[in-house]
C-alpha cells in the first residue's frame, strides 16, 4: 500500500491502521477529519494517542470501533487490519464477533455511559450473553468476578444497584469491568480519566496498569493529557490536525522530540525550574477540520518552517525503525527539550 | 476537548426557516392578508356597506365573484375590509398577552421562590377558568365592542406567555454569561432586558404564532356571538353571525369567511412550528465535527 | 504589600432538603469557615477536588453568593455590610474570569458590548471614551481591536477567554477571581492565557485567587496555595513550602496522585508502595461529619482525637494546616515527600532513580515564582 514499508508486521501486531482517512458532511461538503493515520497496537502493549481538540484522536478511534454515525460522516480511504480482517469493511455479523468481545471501548463520562435503568450487574452480564453464550446463570458469575476483579467492594451485593448509586471513580471502574468481561484482546480507552479528579484518577490509572499486566490486554489510550501518557504508556503518537506527526516510544518522545509540534507541546507544560514563571506557549491555534493549510499542517505556528518546503504539497510520514515524524527538518532540528520535572 | 460553539439562534433559524417549503407558503399568505389589511378599503370592489335587498344570497357570478350576503352585500369586499378588523383584533389580543405574561413570567423564572410562588398560582387559578368563559365575563364588565373583547382575549392568552417566559428564564438565569453581567454589576432590570429577553425570544416568538391563531378564532367566536365586532362593522366571524342567524341562510354567504379564517389560522399554525423547528434544540452543540 | 482581602470565617450551607413550605430541613456545607488573606498583586491559588467548596468559596468572596457567617473586608471595606446599590458599585474592584469561556459572554451581544458592560455599569465614563478603552484593552489582550463588532461564535475558545479577561479588566479591579480560567483550553493555548495574566499582575499590581484542580500548573503559576477538602481550608503557605513539605495527609494524598509529564518519574513512582486512603470511599459520599476532621475516614494516620477535635489552622509563620500532627514533634515523613523529591530533579542529570521507600530527611526547597 502506497508505499508504507512493511515493518516488522510481527506476530506481535494486534491492530493496524492503515493510512486511515475519515469525513465528516458538514454545509454541504465533505470534510476531511483525520488524514492518512498509521498506528500498530501491539500486543500487551500500551499504546498512548494525544492530541488536543480537533487533532482526530477520538474520530480515529471510533473509527476503529466502526462507530463513525453513518449519514454524517465516513471512512474515505485506509484499513484497520485487526487479525487479518479489515474492520472497515467487514460485514456487520463479523463487525460484531469482534466489537465488544475481541475489542472492547471504555468512554469518558462512565456515568452517562451506562443505562440508568438496568443495575450494574445486568448491564455486564447482558454483555457476557451476547458474546459469549453464556447462560443467565454464568453470565451473572462472571459479571460479579470482573467487578471484584475492579476492586469494587462487596462485588456481589453492588452488582444489583444501579450506576447512580455509584461515585465517578467507581462508575468508571464498573465500566473498565464490563470492557473486560470478554477477556479482549484490546481495549480502546477514550479519555478514561479527564472526568475525574485528581487522586480517583490516580487509582484509575493504577487500575488499568493492573488490568494490563494480569491479563495482557492491549490498551489504546486516548488523551489530551500529557503527563497521563508518561504514567501509562510505552509507545505514543501524537497527532495533529488530523494527523500523526510524531510516534516513537515513550522515553525518546518526551527527551528527544522530534517534531517541533511535540516540543511546544512539551514546553507548553508548566516548567517547575524556570524562574518567572513564563509559559512557553505556541502562538495561533489549532485550524478545524476544513481550514487545514497547504503543505504541513502546523507550518503557521512553526518556529522552524521553511517556505520553501513546509508551505506546499503534503507532507509524508517518515517512518524507520519504531518511530516515525512527520517534518521534513526534523533530521535538521535539534529540538532542545528544556528540562522539566 | 469538543469544541461547543454557541450561535446566536437566529442566524441559523433563518436558515432552516428557508428551506421549509410550508413556511414559505404561510408567510406569504400572511403577507397578503397583511396587505389585505391595510389598504383593504382601497381593494375593495364595492362598497362593503352598500346593500341590495334585491340581490340577496346571489351566489358566485362575475359581477360579485364570491357573491352577496343576506342584505345583498358584496361578500368580497366585506371580507377584505373585514380582514383589517380581524388581523388587528389579533394583533392587539396577543400584544396584550405578551405584555402582560412576558415580563412576569421572566421576572417569577429569573427570581423564583416567592415571587414566583405568588405568580404561578395566580396563572394556575385563572387557567382553571374555561377561556372563553372568563372572556365573557370581562367583556361583561367592561362593555361590548372590538376593543374590550380583545383586552379578554389577550387577558385569556398571557398565562400561556407566562409560562413560557418563565421556563426560559429559569433555564437561562444558569448560564455563566447571566453570572458575569451580574459580576460585571448589571441591576436586575437590566439582566432581565438586555440579557434575559433576548435569549428567550426564540420560544416566545413560536407562543406569539400560536398566539395569534388563537386570537382569530377567539375573535371569530366572540364576534359570532355578539360580543365583539358590532354592525355595520364586518369581521370574519361577525359575517357568519349575520347569516346564521337569518332563518333564511343560505350556506353560500357563509363559507368564504369560514374559509378565511380557517386559512389564517393555518398559516399561523405553520408558522409556529416551522419556527419551533428552525429554532429547536440547536443552540448548543453544532453537529458538524466533534475531534 | 499590604493585605488587600481578608476573609474571616467564611461559610455557606446549601440546603438538600426543604419542607412544603420552604423550610431547611438537611442541608450540605458547601464552604466551612474558611479564613485566609491575600496581598496586592499575589495570586493565592485554591486547590482541591470536586466537592471541595473552592469554586463556592471564589463567588462568596465577590458575594455572588451570600455567605451565611463570616466577614470580608477588601481595601477597607467591610463587603458583607455593603446595601444593594454599594455592592453594585463595588463590584468594579473584584471581577471574575469563569471556567467556560464559551458560556460566560452572552451569545446575543457583540464582544465589544460584552467588554463594555462592566464598564457602562461600573464607572462614569462617556460612552466614546468607553469605546476606545475597550479597542485599547482587546489589543492588550492580544485581539484585533476591529473584531469588537462580532459575536462570540466566531472565536475560538482561547481567544473568548481572553476577551473575558479583558472585560474583567474594565474597571481597573484590585482583585481577578480566576475560575479554573484554562481547564475548558486546549494545551497549547492554555499557556498563552496564563502568561497574559502573569504579564497583567506585573503591570497593574491585580491579585489573583486562582482556583484550580490542576496542581502542576498552580505550582508554577501562584505565590501561596491553600487546600481545601470538603468545604474546610486543611492547608495554606506558600507554594514552595506546600509542594516540598506537604503538612497534612490530604495534601500529600493530593500530591502523591498528580501524575508528571516525565515517564521516568512516573515508572519510578509506579513501583511504590501502595496509595494511603481506601479506595472504596468516594469523596462527597461520607456525610460532612459535624464532629472531628472531615479526613478523618481516609487518613493513614488518623489517631482517636482526629475524630472529636474542631480542625483549625495551626503552625507557626504562613505555612499552616489543619492537622493535629502539626502539633507532633515527631512526625512520620511520609512516602510523598519522597515523591516531591524525585520529581524535583530533572531527568537530564541522570541522578533520578527510584526514590527511597524509606523516609529521606532531605527538604527541597522547591522552585518559587520571581517577585
Amino acid at each position: 500500500m502506497n508505499g508504507v514499508p512493511a515493518l516488522d508486521r510481527a506476530s506481535d501486531v494486534l491492530l493496524a491502521v492503515e493510512d486511515l482517512t475519515v469525513e465528516f458532511h458538514s454545509d454541504g461538503r465533505w470534510v476531511r477529519v483525520v488524514e492518512g493515520v498509521n498506528v500498530d497496537v501491539r500486543r500487551g502493549e500500551v499504546l498512548g494517542l494525544v492530541g488536543e481538540s480537533g487533532s482526530g484522536k477520538t474520530v480515529t478511534s471510533l473509527a476503529v470501533m466502526g462507530l463513525i454515525p453513518k449519514p454524517f460522516g465516513r471512512v474515505s480511504s485506509g484499513r484497520v487490519l485487526f487479525d487479518d480482517m479489515d474492520l472497515i469493511r467487514a460485514a456487520p455479523r463479523q463487525l460484531d464477533s469482534v466489537r465488544g468481545r475481541r475489542i472492547s471501548m471504555i468512554f469518558q463520562e462512565p456515568a452517562r455511559a451506562l443505562n440508568p435503568a438496568f443495575t450494574v450487574g445486568e448491564q455486564i452480564a447482558a454483555v457476557v450473553r451476547r458474546h459469549t453464550g453464556a447462560n443467565r446463570r454464568q453470565a451473572w458469575d462472571r459479571a460479579v468476578e470482573v467487578l471484584d476483579s475492579v476492586h469494587i467492594p462487596s462485588a456481589g451485593l453492588r452488582a444489583k444497584d444501579y450506576p447512580y448509586m455509584f461515585s465517578g471513580g467507581m462508575c468508571q471502574r464498573v465500566m473498565i469491568a464490563m470492557a473486560l468481561a470478554c477477556q479482549p484482546d484490546l481495549v480502546i480507552a477514550d479519555e478514561p480519566t479527564t472526568a475525574l479528579d485528581v487522586t480517583v484518577q490516580d487509582q484509575i490509572l493504577r487500575l488499568l496498569d493492573e488490568v494490563r499486566r494480569s491479563t495482557g490486554v492491549a490498551i489504546l489510550l486516548i488523551t489530551h493529557d500529557l503527563a497521563v501518557i508518561a504514567a501509562m504508556c510505552s509507545r505514543v503518537g501524537v497527532m495533529y490536525a488530523g494527523q500523526i506527526v510524531e510516534e516513537g516510544p515513550v522515553d525518546e518522545l518526551f527527551e528527544r522530540p522530534r517534531h517541533p509540534y511535540t516540543a511546544g507541546l512539551l514546553d507548553s507544560l508548566p516548567r517547575l525550574d524556570a524562574p518567572g514563571g513564563q509559559f512557553g506557549a505556541i502562538p495561533g491555534r489549532v485550524p478545524p477540520p476544513g481550514q487545514w493549510p497547504a503543505g504541513c499542517h502546523f507550518h503557521p505556528r512553526c518556529g522552524y518552517v521553511d517556505p520553501d518546503r513546509c508551505t506546499s504539497g503534503s507532507i509524508a510520514l517518515a517512518r524507520e525503525s519504531g518511530s516515525s515524524c512527520r517534518c521534513v527538518r526534523a533530521d535538521e532540528l535539534v529540538l532542545e527539550r528544556r528540562t522539566h520535572g | 476537548m469538543t469544541a461547543v460553539l454557541v450561535r446566536p439562534w437566529h442566524t441559523r433559524a433563518v436558515r432552516r426557516l428557508r428551506a421549509n417549503r410550508g413556511v414559505i407558503v404561510a408567510l406569504v399568505l400572511l403577507a397578503l392578508l397583511t396587505v389585505l389589511a391595510i389598504a383593504g378599503s382601497h381593494l375593495a370592489p364595492y362598497d362593503p356597506d352598500a346593500q341590495n335587498l334585491r340581490q340577496r344570497y346571489g351566489g358566485p357570478s362575475t359581477t360579485h365573484w364570491l357573491g352577496t350576503d343576506l342584505y345583498g352585500r358584496d361578500i368580497l369586499s366585506r371580507i377584505v375590509v373585514a380582514t383589517r378588523i380581524s388581523m388587528q383584533a389579533a394583533l392587539e389580543a396577543v400584544s396584550i398577552a405578551a405584555l402582560i405574561g412576558v415580563p412576569l413570567g421572566l421576572l417569577a423564572g429569573y427570581v423564583g421562590r416567592r415571587t414566583d410562588a405568588v405568580l404561578s398560582r395566580i396563572v394556575d387559578a385563572m387557567l382553571s377558568i374555561p377561556g372563553l368563559l372568563l372572556a365573557f365575563a370581562i367583556v361583561g364588565v367592561l362593555g361590548r365592542g372590538l376593543t374590550n373583547t380583545m383586552i379578554a382575549v389577550g387577558v385569556i392568552l398571557a398565562p400561556a406567555f407566562f409560562r413560557v417566559a418563565r421556563a426560559s428564564a429559569s433555564t437561562i438565569r444558569q448560564e455563566p454569561y447571566i453570572e458575569a453581567a451580574r459580576s460585571a454589576g448589571c441591576t436586575r432590570r437590566r439582566l432581565l432586558v438586555r440579557h434575559l429577553l433576548p435569549n428567550a425570544a426564540a420560544p416566545l416568538l413560536v407562543q406569539a404564532s400560536v398566539a395569534a391563531g388563537l386570537a382569530i378564532v377567539a375573535e371569530a367566536s366572540l364576534s359570532f356571538l355578539g360580543l365583539g365586532v358590532q354592525p355595520p362593522d364586518a369581521s370574519w366571524g361577525s359575517m357568519i353571525s349575520e347569516v346564521f342567524r337569518d332563518p333564511n341562510r343560505k350556506l353560500s354567504a357563509m363559507i368564504f369567511p369560514a374559509v378565511m379564517i380557517s386559512l389564517t389560522i393555518v398559516a399561523f399554525s405553520v408558522l409556529g412550528d416551522g419556527l419551533r423547528d428552525a429554532i429547536g434544540r440547536e443552540t448548543k452543540v453544532d453537529t458538524t465535527v466533534q475531534p | 504589600m499590604a493585605e488587600l482581602l481578608e476573609v474571616i470565617g467564611v461559610s455557606k450551607d446549601f440546603a438538600t432538603r426543604r419542607s412544603a413550605f420552604g423550610r431547611v430541613q438537611r442541608s450540605v456545607a458547601a464552604v466551612q469557615d474558611v479564613s485566609f488573606t491575600l496581598a496586592s498583586g499575589r495570586t493565592l491559588a485554591v486547590v482541591g477536588e470536586s466537592g471541595a467548596g473552592k469554586s463556592t468559596l471564589g463567588r462568596l468572596v465577590l458575594r455572588l453568593i451570600e455567605p451565611d457567617r463570616g466577614q470580608i473586608r477588601m481595601g477597607g471595606v467591610d463587603v458583607l455590610a455593603l446595601g444593594t446599590e454599594a455592592l453594585r458599585r463595588w463590584r468594579r474592584h473584584a471581577q471574575m474570569v469563569f471556567q467556560n469561556p464559551y458560556g460566560s459572554l452572552d451569545p446575543r451581544m457583540t464582544i465589544g458590548d460584552s467588554v463594555a458592560e462592566p464598564m457602562a455599569m461600573l464607572s462614569r465614563i462617556t460612552s466614546k471614551e468607553r469605546r476606545a478603552r475597550v479597542a485599547e484593552l482587546l489589543e492588550r489582550v492580544g485581539l484585533d481591536a476591529s473584531r469588537a463588532q462580532l459575536y462570540p461564535y466566531e472565536f475560538s475558545g482561547g481567544q473568548l477567554q481572553r476577551i473575558a479577561i479583558a472585560r474583567a479588566l474594565g474597571t481597573n479591579p484590585q482583585l481577578i477571581v480566576c475560575d479554573e480560567p484554562v481547564a475548558a483550553l486546549d494545551m497549547s493555548v492554555r499557556a498563552q492565557v496564563l502568561n497574559l495574566l502573569l504579564d497583567l499582575q506585573n503591570e497593574r499590581e491585580i491579585s489573583y485567587l486562582f482556583i484550580s484542580h490542576d496542581l502542576s500548573l498552580v505550582r508554577a503559576f501562584s505565590h501561596d496555595v491553600a487546600v481545601m477538602y470538603q468545604g474546610r481550608l486543611v492547608e495554606v503557605g506558600p507554594t514552595p513550602a506546600i509542594f516540598s513539605q506537604p503538612a497534612h495527609p490530604y495534601t500529600r494524598t493530593l500530591l502523591q496522585s498528580v501524575p508528571v509529564a516525565n515517564p521516568r518519574v512516573e515508572r519510578a513512582r509506579r513501583d511504590d508502595a501502595v496509595l494511603v486512603g481506601s479506595t472504596q470511599t468516594a469523596i462527597g459520599t461520607s456525610s460532612t461529619a459535624d464532629k472531628g476532621c472531615p479526613f478523618a475516614a481516609r487518613c493513614p494516620h488518623v489517631m482517636p482525637e482526629c475524630r472529636e477535635w474542631e480542625p483549625v489552622l495551626m503552625g507557626s509563620g504562613h505555612h499552616q494546616a489543619a492537622c493535629l500532627m502539626v502539633l507532633e514533634p515527631e512526625m512520620p515523613s511520609p512516602p510523598a515527600a519522597a515523591i516531591a523529591t524525585a520529581r524535583d530533579r530533572s531527568p537530564a542529570t541522570g541522578t533520578g532513580g527510584p526514590p527511597p521507600a524509606r523516609r529521606p530527611t532531605t527538604t527541597r526547597a522547591g522552585r518559587s515564582r520571581a517577585g
